[in-house]
């Protein structure tokens, strides 16, 4: 029982705080950026779980194409909820 | 170990709890990112083992073929979660463009305002 | 031989560098080819072989594996020959539509996922062509970029990939318990897990209860039903007719594969008569109040979804067989009604049953086809749809649920008024004076609604033939250890 697992269940905790923060927020853009912030985050724990490969499609794809086409979106629509 | 399949069931619930009671598409569509991740967390979850390796071809590997598969964690569910994250992005990004559409439209993001479809 | 069925797949990506004119014969060209592989493949499996073809050479339970049975060749058969059908008419149907190059594209590509699902033996590789099929008809739906098509392509998306979050949810938990994603190693692995503990464990049900909402949210079971009368509306006709006859069936097909082949049917049976009923009874009373024809239809086909599902579960050998025959019978007329709708559509632009009237004199033959389809889908001799639903009601007397049959017989009769109802006013009655130019339907429209009506009446006066096509499907359903044993030696 080293210091691994404890940083592993406080990343989640961290997860699941950002991804609530992102759906609570009104800010469409703002929630978005917690999103990705989520998606590197779940990134990390994947790494951690001994998935690197994942790790980094998901950084890319999570945080990276999923950002922008967000943000595509939001910016061809409106912003606040 | 038991606490990644909480917060991976946490996360779908938050998923599913977005995807039916919130009234923007791309709050729903958020949603749905976080529905899948808490999926593809659960998966990995699945298949790691403590104190496991990855699953990555090498040249260490061959030297030592049983102990490697004893260590490593199982490559499956990541096989599984890797196309699922490819495919969850093309129905992100359909999902979005259709919200675009949709906005041009009926000038709303708003699925319950849009009622042409009625009777 | 069986691994040429995946050439859609190959020629969907060779198409998009097609030019114009050809690309209409190349789709044509390939779902034929796909019909005669299929057909091809009929023979032998009709037997009592299973093929089984292992992709790449790794054997089962290790590597992906394509294995066809009854049930995958009833499917399959169904999906090649309406996608054949529907390509033909859309040649005419959609020549005034911009971006043909896409329709046919992703209608190739819609194909390509219902047969992958129709005959994968992995239950990964389901959930991939499920999202392949999936993702092509949320864009089809939308193809029309017209506001009403956008709001039906939404919520059909959201709800269907709501649906498929929950199958790989499924599948997550059954690799969990297993560790394994070939459907004939779960199915081995869970019998024995169930006979060692003695219970069905919890994990299992939860498993199941995730499999048979997603996979109903793409047939469209009642509950779950909300999303699937925009979609059709909002689909081009052609669209609506492959959704209806071929989409819908992939999904029972799929969740008769994962539920009777890996839970087994007396965990089953109970929730699918219980779903069954609800939709039937609903779908036939919401259809009786619809003002679009389309909708109408769209409604009618959940309420058949009912009868398939209340059918196959009763678990008996007749009501499997009445089940995947009303299957066969209502992807005919289903998808023929469609394109009669279309027909209208294309010729008076508009589908509204109250602006509708009087065509019968204009348009003499595709009134006949829409007669002959109604009068399936109410279950009236010497239709097909008699032959099947005869073998339901007898099924569930025989079965000991006569009231089920009491009110699957009741419904009939509502269907029957509504379709009549509908058949009435839009091509009898006064002619109104917006219809005075409106002429027949052009040839190529007309063909492929012959050929679907004709087998309408060939499996209605000729039931054997539907029974033996659909008897090595019942036979696969109701004794899947042939089908493990077929895939894994040994197992």
């Amino acid at each position: 029982m080293g210091l691994e697992p404890l940083i592993q269940n406080a990343l989640l905790v961290f997860l699941f705080v950002l991804c609530v923060i992102a759906i609570e927020l009104k800010d469409l853009l703002y929630s978005v950026i917690v999103l990705a912030g989520a998606s590197i985050t779940l990134a990390v724990v994947f790494l951690m779980l001994q998935a690197p490969d994942i790790a980094i499609t998901q950084a890319a794809v999570g945080a990276g194409v999923a950002t922008v086409l967000f943000v595509i979106a939001i910016s061809r629509t409106r912003r606040q909820e | 170990m038991d606490f990644n399949y909480v917060i991976a069931m946490l996360l779908v619930a938050l998923g599913l709890y977005c995807l039916l009671l919130k009234r923007n598409l791309i709050k729903i569509i958020i949603g749905l990112a976080v529905l899948t991740d808490g999926i593809h967390l659960f998966l990995i979850s699945l298949g790691y083992r403590a104190g496991g390796t990855a699953a990555i071809v090498s040249g260490e590997m061959f030297l030592d073929l049983p102990g490697f598969a004893a260590h490593a964690v199982d490559p499956i569910p990541q096989a599984l979660v890797l196309t699922s994250i490819v495919i969850n992005i093309c129905i992100l990004a359909l999902a979005l463009s259709l919200a675009i559409y949709a906005y041009r439209h009926y000038k709303t993001l708003n699925p319950s305002k849009m009622r042409r479809l009625r009777g | 031989m069986a691994g040429a069925f995946l050439t859609p797949l190959v020629d969907v990506l060779a198409k998009r560098m097609n030019h114009p004119r050809a690309r209409d014969y190349f789709a044509l060209a390939v779902t034929v080819g796909t019909l005669l592989l299929v057909v091809d493949m009929a023979t032998s499996v009709l037997g009592g072989d299973i093929l089984v073809y292992k992709l790449g050479g790794w054997a089962p339970p290790l590597g992906i594996n394509l294995a066809v049975d009854g049930l995958g060749l009833l499917v399959g058969l169904i999906v090649a020959g309406i996608s054949t059908l529907v390509v033909i008419y859309s040649f005419v149907f959609m020549r005034q539509e911009s971006g043909l190059g896409q329709y046919y594209t992703l209608m190739l590509l819609l194909t390509a996922g219902m047969m992958g699902v129709a005959f994968t033996g992995d239950i990964f590789n389901l959930y991939v062509f499920f999202e392949i099929m999936a993702i092509s008809s949320y864009a089809l739906v939308a193809f029309r970029r017209s506001k009403i098509s956008i709001e039906g392509a939404i919520k059909y998306l959201i709800v269907g990939s709501l649906g498929t979050s929950f199958i790989l949810l499924g599948i997550a938990l059954l690799y969990g318990s297993t560790g394994t994603l070939n459907i004939a190693d779960i199915a081995s692995k869970l019998a024995v897990i169930n006979t060692t503990s003695g219970s069905t464990p919890l994990i299992s049900i939860i498993a199941l209860t995730l499999f048979v909402v997603g996979f109903g949210i793409k047939v469209g079971m009642i509950p779950f039903h909300a999303w699937l009368p925009d979609a059709y509306q909002a689909a081009p006709s052609p669209i609506s007719a492959i959704m209806a006859g071929g989409t819908a069936i992939v999904g029972v097909g799929a969740l008769l594969r994962v539920s009777y082949f890996i839970f087994g049917a007396p965990m089953v049976g109970p929730l699918l008569i219980g779903l069954g009923l609800v939709t039937m009874v609903l779908g036939a009373f919401m259809a009786l109040v619809q003002r679009d024809l389309k909708r109408l239809l769209a409604y009618s086909g959940i309420s058949q979804m009912g009868y398939i599902l209340l059918s196959i579960g009763l678990g008996t050998a007749l009501g499997i067989t009445g089940g995947l025959f009303h299957m066969l019978n209502n992807a005919v007329y289903k998808s023929l009604l469609f394109l009669a709708v279309g027909a209208i559509i294309y010729r008076v632009k508009t589908s509204r049953i109250d602006e509708l009237g009087g065509l019968g004199r204009k348009m003499p033959i595709t009134a006949g086809i829409f007669l002959v389809g109604a009068l399936a889908l109410a279950g009236m001799p010497p239709f097909n749809g008699f032959a099947s639903k005869l073998t339901i009601f007898l099924a569930g007397i025989d079965a000991g649920y006569p009231i089920l049959s009491g009110i699957a017989a009741i419904i009939s009769v509502v269907t029957l008024a509504y379709m009549i109802r509908a058949f009435i006013a839009v091509f009898l009655g006064p002619q109104t004076g917006r219809f005075e130019n409106v002429k027949e339907a052009p040839r190529s429209m007309l063909f492929p609604m012959m050929v679907l009506a004709a087998v309408c009446v060939v499996l209605g006066v000729l039931p054997q033939l539907g029974f033996s096509a659909v008897e090595p499907a019942q036979e696969v359903l109701l004794n899947p250890s042939s089908y493990i044993g077929e895939v894994i030696p040994g197992a």
